[in-house]
């Protein structure tokens, strides 16, 4: 399956402004990530899919820094974090309980350092809530949110500040079907409206050729393939695509074992 | 479906019915058997001494009252301090944390006379000793509290890299309000007996007086009515402090607390 990697590679190094260089990390003398190289196409939506434990969240933390490496070299130019350039969708909302949609959208500003009038924070915080299509909920304390506007609060909270990266962490991995779909769709749409450098963790492998440029397939802690998925789809049909991408990626996160 | 005043009295009955049982039955021993009043006094003669001696039981309440919430105000700030120390300063937890237990195993009335030489029959000793009740249960509480941060709300702060000062105001602080009020409660009902049996060391012969010191007289002058009516004055002034904080925490902390 890694024959096709470096073919692909190239694809995605184009316009790149994230690079890994045999990045290593290790957890409790845990090998988590093991010389992982790659680069992160600004502007693109990216998907980092893999079997359970395979390193996908690590990556993603690391990307966060959330996570410091053990080895190998990771550069990330001109974004700061203190200022917001860098927006997180957890796993779970992760709303702080004692404050309302709002309060929790606008967290962020207050957070980090960015002089804001207070009346320009909370205009900013209803614009996101409404791009996420709750503005209704504003006032509503988590607790009286359904699980789908909790998960499209958490998201407004992670945009509020403009970031540049935006680093999802299967987001919609507890939400019915439906939902999925919608939120995804409504990701997609955000992003491409700012142009926004997109980097989600998904098990879901039609989810991840759905919703993305390219797809990372990683196993054991390390990228075992690459694929430009926009490139792929237009060269054949799109469901012919589909379906062969979709037995590439399975084949790729499985180690071949059908 | 029922309205509220049946339901209300459907709670309130059983609990009034056994009462009125066990004062029956309290008033039938003690008269069926012909005890001494100095051993078992009915209940309508403890009635009798609570109204004769009014004035001393009230003055006592109040007396022991303000001890008890002086003490328990103490434990509540030195004990969340000494949290938030623990929680900045992992090595002096470590360290610190055992004598912290001893807290909880020292029997109250082996270190009552200890505090007595060091700090005289005075209130201050009265309020000491409640503190030093009162400590642990705060300080397991807002320890706990403290630590009790979902990982995703943690991740948050990381990310943006807010100072420990802001992470204590903004997120640890109240997620640790659940388990405050919880500890808040448990020390309150110690603090009233921390308070009495410290009255018991302290009492006599000094112009202090609390309903401890009223019980360790009319025991020595076996008036059993009136130490009853003391009994039960104690019991009245833990369910007030009990109540008093409960509707403290409703009104003021229902953000956080629901």
């Amino acid at each position: 399956m890694t024959s096709s990697a470096p073919e692909s590679l190239s694809s995605v190094t184009e316009n790149s402004s994230i690079r890994l260089q045999a990045v290593d990390v290790r957890i409790d003398e845990r090998s988590i990530l093991r010389r992982i190289s790659t680069s992160v196409a600004t502007g693109k939506i990216t998907s980092l899919v893999g079997p359970s434990g395979c390193g996908k969240t690590t990556m993603l933390r690391v990307l966060a820094g959330l996570q410091p490496i053990s080895g190998g070299k990771l550069s990330m130019p001109s974004l700061d974090m203190t200022r917001g350039e860098v927006g997180f969708v957890f796993q779970a909302p992760g709303l702080l309980r004692w404050l309302n949609a709002l309060q929790n959208v606008t967290l962020p500003l207050d957070l980090c350092s960015r002089e804001l009038p207070k009346s320009e924070r909370l205009e900013l915080g209803q614009q996101r809530l409404s791009e996420v299509q709750i503005a209704d909920a504003a006032d509503l304390m988590p607790r009286q949110l359904s699980g789908g506007m909790q998960m499209r609060a958490s998201i407004a909270r992670a945009l509020v500040t403009e970031p540049k990266l935006l680093l999802l962490d299967e987001p919609f991995a507890a939400l019915d079907d439906v939902l999925r779909r919608q939120l995804g769709q409504l990701v997609v749409t955000l992003c491409r409206q700012r142009q926004l450098t997109a980097i989600m963790v998904t098990h879901g492998i039609a989810e991840a050729i759905d919703l993305s440029d390219n797809v990372i397939v990683m196993r054991d802690g390390q990228i075992v393939d690459e694929i430009d998925v926009a490139k792929e789809k237009t060269s054949a049909g799109d469901a012919k695509s589909s379906a062969e991408l979709h037995e590439r990626i399975y084949l790729a996160m499985s180690g071949g074992h059908v | 479906m029922s309205s509220p005043l049946t339901r209300t009295l459907r709670d309130v009955l059983p609990v009034l019915v056994l009462a009125i049982f066990v004062l029956f039955g309290w008033t039938f021993a003690a008269s069926w058997w012909e005890l001494p009043k100095s051993l078992l006094p009915t209940p309508l003669e403890c009635a009798r001494a609570a109204w004769m001696y009014r004035q001393d039981l009230i003055g006592g309440f109040v007396g022991t009252g303000i001890a008890a919430v002086a003490g328990l105000s103490v434990a509540f700030v030195a004990g969340l301090l000494m949290s938030i120390v623990f929680e900045w300063f992992p090595w002096l937890r470590k360290a610190a944390f055992p004598y912290v237990m001893l807290l909880q195993t020292v029997p109250i009335v082996a270190i009552a006379p200890l505090l007595i030489i060091w700090s005289g029959y005075t209130f201050r000793t009265v309020a000491l000793v409640t503190t030093v009740v009162c400590l642990f249960p705060i300080i397991n509480a807002a320890s706990a509290g403290l630590r009790r941060v979902e990982p995703e709300m943690s991740d948050l702060f990381d990310l943006y890299h807010v100072n420990k000062w802001r992470r204590l105001i903004r997120l640890q602080m109240p997620a640790s309000i659940r388990d405050l009020v919880v500890g808040l409660k448990t020390a309150a009902g110690l603090s009233v007996i921390g308070a009495i049996v410290a009255e018991f060391f302290v009492g006599n012969g000094t112009r202090y007086d609390g309903l401890g010191t009223l019980m360790s007289g009319w025991q020595a002058m076996a008036q059993t009515d009136a130490l009853i009516a003391a009994i039960v004055a104690s019991t009245l002034l833990g369910l007030l402090l009990f109540g008093l904080i409960n509707l403290l925490t409703r009104t003021l902390l229902s953000r956080w607390v629901k």
